[in-house]
């Protein structure tokens, strides 16, 4: 066994060698830290969405149905040209919202459609990738997943 | 490179006006004022013998990837840290979009 333990010491060693760290042989290797995607933890997206302040709360509501659990709105206005002589509405609502990603182009699709079709519900929507979150269970909230599966 | 880059750039209250033109003049289309309010160490403000005002502007436009660069470098020349609007801008990734109209995608000068 301690033949076996040692052999695969060695071989760890090599192994992060050849990754292009310098670390004596026989030196344990740490446990590997399970890759997101191997455990099966979807990543999550901030979704920035710009709308007029008036449509901010039907289009929170919208999101919401895409097990969206936080949201946040901050209130500006636009820059267009167009508003300073009141042709479009300046008043600007920006949501954020956490989204996990596979449902991201189910909610960026629907706001696709209600910024075509809802009157002065038009507005820009982009993502923008989440580098980490902290705690697990803060993960579990904005992913909307339950603990029991991890 | 990104197709489109959120660039949010950050200034002293009413400079906003002045960042957009200067985004706009590198090829931006438009963007969003938001309103914030700055902190600073008072430490490091008495060390450096500045003082950060608090009420700021943060302005978000939405860009082009190609066109990002020129931006910033308008933005840091208007709005710049060695100006008044003691701006500092950055840029974020834009993984998708929608509601851009096809005339707002291609940039000025492509």
């Amino acid at each position: 066994m301690k033949k076996q333990a040692k052999a695969s010491d060695a071989k760890d060693a090599q192994e992060i060698a050849s990754e292009g760290f310098s670390l004596p042989v026989g030196t344990p290797r740490a446990p590997r830290v399970p890759k997101l995607r191997d455990e099966g933890i979807r990543r999550l997206k901030l979704l920035f969405t710009v709308v007029d302040r008036s449509k901010a709360n039907f289009y929170l509501d919208m999101l919401e149905q895409y097990e969206v659990n936080f949201q946040t709105v901050i209130y500006g206005s636009g820059t267009a040209e167009a508003a300073r002589f009141g042709a479009v509405e300046s008043d600007k609502a920006l949501l954020l919202s956490v989204v996990r990603e596979d449902m991201v182009a189910p909610a960026l699709h629907m706001l696709e459609e209600k910024f075509a079709r809802v009157k002065n519900g038009k507005g820009i929507a982009f993502t923008v990738p989440f580098g980490s979150v902290i705690g697990v269970q803060n993960y579990c909230f904005l992913s909307n997943s339950s603990t029991k599966s991890k | 490179m990104k197709e489109f880059e959120v660039i949010l750039c950050i200034v002293n209250k009413g400079f906003a006006d002045r960042a957009m033109d200067a985004a706009r003049a590198a090829g931006a289309k438009g963007g969003t004022i938001l309103h914030g309010r700055g902190t600073a160490s008072p430490d490091a403000e008495k060390l450096f013998g500045i003082t950060i005002q608090p009420e700021k502007e943060i302005v978000m436009i939405l860009v082009a990837g190609k066109i990002k660069d020129a931006v910033l470098k308008a933005l840091y020349d208007a709005v710049g840290t060695g100006t008044d609007a003691r701006g500092i801008a950055f840029t974020m990734p834009v993984e998708q979009t929608v509601g851009l109209s096809v005339k707002d995608a291609p940039a000025k000068g492509e």
